[in-house]
């Protein structure tokens, strides 16, 4: 496995509304296998290739809760990164993704709180190998002073 | 825009945000509230100043007492705008 490389460190006052972010990710074998092994959500959409076409899919369906397992990344060492606090996230799943989908991630500021300084960040997961919308969501990120 | 009309739009907001019912008033405060948490306090915060369109200072809607002052704040915000 390759060293985690250190995260971003985005200060509040370095970000501004509008700001975009992009990052890439892949639902690997390991990803889907160790989220099962972590998580044991065995429904059979899930895991039963078979059952899963019969229900309409194009094969096993991967959890939604992926999602929010590369938002976090995402939030924690891109952007902002090592200053974050993930207070809130609302994601909306629109298509299904399959094992070994790549899924591009595009993140906007859309709105700041002075007051509290948080960030709220809208975004989407784009399927790039089914050229489908994965999902949309808003997240409500804390940027904590670091002394 | 007075505070009565004020609290009729942070109704809505309200309405939106919390999974429980809250009738405001001007009397009600976040400890009236259960779940007026300091997490729900910032999506509300998100809420507020997107949908009347004012930025607050640090610390000054943490010092209004109830919704009625957190009403005139946001009036008073709005005339600065």
């Amino acid at each position: 496995m390759n060293p985690i490389p250190p995260p971003e460190n985005h200060g509040y006052e370095n970000i501004s509304v509008g700001m975009k972010v992009q990052h890439d990710y892949a639902i690997t074998t390991a990803v889907y296998e160790y989220f099962l092994a972590a998580f044991q959500d065995h429904s059979p959409v899930h895991v039963d290739e078979t059952y899963a076409r019969q229900a309409g899919f194009d094969g096993k369906v991967m959890h939604g809760a992926l999602l929010n397992g590369f938002l976090s990344h995402f939030v924690g060492m891109i952007f902002p990164g090592k200053p974050s606090l993930l207070l809130a996230v609302d994601m909306r799943f629109s298509q299904p993704s399959f094992l070994g989908d790549a899924l591009q991630l595009d993140g906007t500021v859309s709105q700041k709180l002075d007051s509290q300084q948080v960030i709220v960040l809208d975004f989407t997961f784009k399927n790039k190998t089914r050229n489908t919308l994965a999902a949309r969501g808003r997240a409500q990120i804390k940027l904590r002073n670091e002394s | 825009m007075n505070q009565a009309e004020v609290i009729a739009q942070l109704q809505t907001i309200f309405d939106n945000l919390f999974l429980e019912p809250v009738v405001l008033t001007p009397a009600i405060s976040a400890k009236d509230v259960p779940e007026w948490d300091s997490l729900t306090h910032i999506s509300l915060m998100v809420a507020v100043e997107k949908s009347f369109g004012v930025r607050f200072r640090v610390g000054e809607v943490e010092n209004t007492q109830n919704v009625g002052d957190f009403a005139n704040l946001i009036l008073k915000r709005k005339q600065e705008a």
